[in-house]
């Protein structure tokens, strides 16, 4: 009972500034050009899932992400992985990784295009390079953090190198890869909307620019809200897969 | 020392090879360019000037657009710490525009602001508001009881517990959420720069492609790098240790 | 007594003097074509002064953001395009168009399509699975090539449009990052010249041989506030583009000194818009599905 009062105070606030602003734009107090109402905004993300708008943009976007995602989540574990076990690996690699690692994504668009072209490998690889970094931060942290208890046990056990990767390094090492990796999804998404307006290409990130230089508001609101519920989803998704995955552990990290 | 040379070999291995490779007429020079023409276009540019003025335009909006979020999210992240039942009523609606993208509002700032630094801080305050404003909450629930207690007797008014109780109190936390706004201010202000507005660094490595100088479009990169890099080593020093790459801010 | 005599004099002189001697000032966005010619005679020869404009020009660097700097008021003045005008009426944003710019005529085409030397792209059928470099998505040159390509039944999903600003247009055909291009002059030229590309159709042509081809945009309050200025704007161009006409030579070489290059064809110019030019963009973009809802273009012209 508790619970559902207060949750009905936070659907309240929420639904009092949605009217607020409704009414705000009905009666001109503020310029339907750059603040629609809610209601024209759900109208046309409405119309988008009626007529079928939403998904073809939506769909490159996603897949934009995911492959750019996973390809940084491989060369993010596999680094991490040698830099963890190699101190030789380590000294080779660190400070070019360091001098990398601000770059900011976007910067390295303009040469990815001289690469790659205006095409989907182009962004993909864009995404892949700004996303990798949390996941290898994590990867790194989790191979390295060990217990001395751990590789005692191994070694009593007698496993060879590749069995004590196997069943001792790697599940110690997955939650913080996993939190590595929830980041950088985020951080794709981002990629994502932003290779797609730089460069051209199909998805959402497109869609709400084009939706600007028409001057649709509400069509650049409906795409707004679009990747905040696809931010949204995806955060909760990769949550959800942590927990099916770390089960033995308990709690989340 | 061994350290040193080995961290230096990788680059200076690519940088030879480059360097050969498009003397050589392996590598296509409008695409690769070489490395001695990139320094020397890096040269040019600090020279002239041009680079420095880029970088300040594009450091400005990062700032301006950090001081923007740090006072608003170091503020309500204070009453949302101080007040749960305000907490409960508001913060579902604050959390519910935390996963758009920043990048996303980019052309409905553009339509508010028109070109120029209002537009890029706009984005980059809504980037970097996250971080400080959760690290704020947490920071602000963790402050000993007492201390408020005595706010309470001593009847200080919102902004003097603000400034005498509360600040004092939160603020080794909130520096880490200070810390990772500021990394991710510099990388939204270039995004924007590369994707529509007309200023900085983002802009002039856009300008340097558009027009076929691909050296100057390196030298660019590579300076943004040294930044980037030369910030992250004042940071370190300055505030110690980096909590992961986005801290604790982002992964709670 | 004689001191409030004195301020309130003084007040009354201070208070004269803007009005008597002070002109209306604009900000003017232009991009970098050869479109704007004769907005640089006018400032360079002094039509503006001459017809009471304080004009300050500025170079804004893709077309599409010329209109949202003219909505935010860092500009009073801005180019942009029949499309354009349409897209931001439908949108509730207050521009109207104050002078017309440059048309295209069919006579003496300045845009075109042209593909890759070594493709074999003879009718526009040959088009189907290409990848075409715009100079930006929505704008008018790129909607005209989709009423073209729409008129000989090839539907947009049939073709691959994408972003490359003119500059570029012939290193990401010799590349082949791309396969044809919509290009303008002095791009075209060079690129024809040098046997990067051939020409597949001068559509516009095609779609309307007296086009309207930029304009010159506005906020309506701020026109509706400085009847005078728009006054003096369309003045000073009108008498621009007459010099133009007789010095072309001299104007060549202002326009290069504006732009940073020289266009060997100039398009022609004038100050007019007709209702008619904008009820064919209008036509063309309900046909396009660009707008849903009909628009009244004759709230969209200066009067």
């Amino acid at each position: 009972m508790k619970r559902l009062a207060r949750l009905s105070g936070a659907v309240l606030f929420a639904a009092a500034l949605l009217v607020l602003w409704q009414l705000l734009a009905d009666r001109q107090f503020i310029s339907q050009a750059f603040f629609p109402s809610p209601s024209r905004t759900l109208a046309e993300l409405w119309r988008q899932l009626v007529q079928g708008d939403l998904w073809r943009p939506l769909e490159a976007t996603a897949y934009r992400m995911f492959y750019g995602w996973a390809l940084a989540s491989l060369a993010g574990v596999v680094l991490g992985a040698a830099i963890g076990f190699s101190r030789a690996a380590r000294d080779y690699l660190e400070p070019l990784l360091e001098f990398m690692r601000p770059l900011p994504a976007s910067a390295v668009i303009p040469a990815a295009i001289l690469f790659f072209g205006l095409s989907n490998a182009m962004t993909v690889a864009v995404i892949a390079f700004g996303a990798v970094w949390p996941v290898l931060l994590g990867s790194l942290h989790g191979f390295v953090s060990i217990e001395p208890q751990l590789a005692d046990v191994s070694a009593a056990l007698r496993l060879s190198r590749l069995q004590s990767f196997v069943k001792i390094a790697v599940p110690n090492a997955l939650p913080d890869i996993l939190a590595g990796a929830r980041v950088s999804l985020a951080i794709a998404l981002i990629l994502a909307v932003v290779t797609e307006m730089q460069a051209s290409q199909t998805g959402l990130g497109q869609n709400i620019l084009l939706a600007q230089r028409s001057f649709r508001s509400p069509e650049l609101y409906a795409g707004v809200v679009t990747l905040g519920v696809m931010g949204f989803a995806i955060n909760h998704g990769i949550v959800l897969l942590e927990r099916r995955l770390l089960r033995w552990r308990g709690a989340p990290a | 020392m061994k350290r040193i040379l080995r961290g230096a070999l990788l680059p200076a291995l690519g940088f030879f090879l480059w360097e050969t490779g498009s003397r050589a007429g392996l590598l296509p020079i409008d695409t690769f360019s070489r490395p001695s023409d990139i320094a020397q276009a890096l040269a040019g540019g600090l020279v002239d000037g041009t680079i420095l003025l880029a970088t300040w335009q594009t450091v400005q909006a990062a700032l301006s657009g950090f001081a923007v979020a740090a006072a608003a999210g170091i503020l309500v992240g204070a009453i949302l710490g101080l007040s749960p039942p305000i907490e409960r009523t508001v913060g579902p609606s604050i959390e519910a525009l935390r996963p758009i993208p920043a990048v996303a509002l980019m052309p409905l700032t553009l339509l508010f602001f028109g070109f120029g630094l209002r537009m890029e801080a706009g984005v980059v305050a809504f980037a970097c508001i996250w971080p400080i404003l959760l690290v704020t909450v947490a920071a602000v629930r963790g402050i000993e009881p007492r201390l408020l207690e005595v706010a309470q007797t001593l009847r200080l008014g919102f902004a003097a517990r603000l400034r005498k109780i509360i600040l004092p109190a939160a603020l080794g936390r909130i520096v880490v959420g200070l810390r990772v706004a500021v990394s991710i201010s510099l990388i939204v202000a270039v995004t924007v720069e590369i994707v529509m507005n007309p200023y900085g660094l983002g802009y002039g490595m856009i300008i340097a492609q558009q027009s076929l100088k691909p050296d100057l479009m390196y030298a660019q990169l590579l300076w943004l790098g040294l930044l980037g890099w030369g910030l992250n080593a004042l940071l370190t020093r300055a505030l110690g240790g980096w909590h992961g790459a986005f801290g604790p801010g982002v992964q709670p | 007594m004689n001191r409030i005599v004195l301020a309130a004099s003084l007040i009354a002189a201070l208070a004269a003097f803007p009005a008597s001697a002070q002109q209306p000032k604009a900000n003017i966005g232009y991009i970098g074509a050869a479109d704007f010619t004769p907005l640089f005679v006018a400032k360079d020869k002094g039509f503006f002064d001459k017809h009471g404009l304080d004009a300050t020009l500025t170079r804004i660097q893709i077309a599409p953001n010329v209109a949202p700097a003219i909505i935010s008021g860092d500009l009073q003045i801005g180019m942009g395009t029949g499309p354009n005008l349409l897209h931001a009426a439908e949108g509730g944003l207050p521009l109207v168009a104050i002078a017309g710019a440059s048309r295209m005529k069919k006579s003496n085409p300045i845009a075109g399509l042209l593909g890759r030397s070594g493709l074999s792209i003879k009718t526009p059928a040959d088009l189907r699975g290409k990848k075409i470099g715009s100079p930006g998505l929505n704008t008018m040159l790129t909607e005209m090539l989709e009423k073209w390509l729409h008129d000989n039944k090839i539907t947009r999903d049939q073709v691959t449009l994408v972003e490359v600003v003119f500059p570029q247009q012939r290193d990401m055909l010799k590349s082949g990052n791309i396969d044809a291009v919509i290009t303008i002059e002095p791009f075209r030229s060079r690129m024809l010249s040098d046997g990067t590309a051939f020409t597949i159709a001068d559509y516009v042509g095609e779609v309307n041989p007296d086009l309207l081809a930029v304009l010159w945009l506005s906020r309506n309050d701020w026109a509706a506030a400085n009847p005078k200025a728009v006054q003096a704007f369309r003045a000073a161009y009108a008498e621009a583009i007459e010099w133009c006409a007789k010095n072309a030579d001299e104007s060549k070489k202002i326009l290069a000194k504006y732009i940073g290059f020289a266009s060997p064809v100039l398009p022609d110019y004038g100050v007019e818009v007709k209702l008619s030019d904008l009820e064919f963009f209008e036509r063309v973009q309900r046909e396009l599905g660009k707008l849903r809802a009909p628009v009244d273009v004759s709230k969209l012209v200066w009067k």
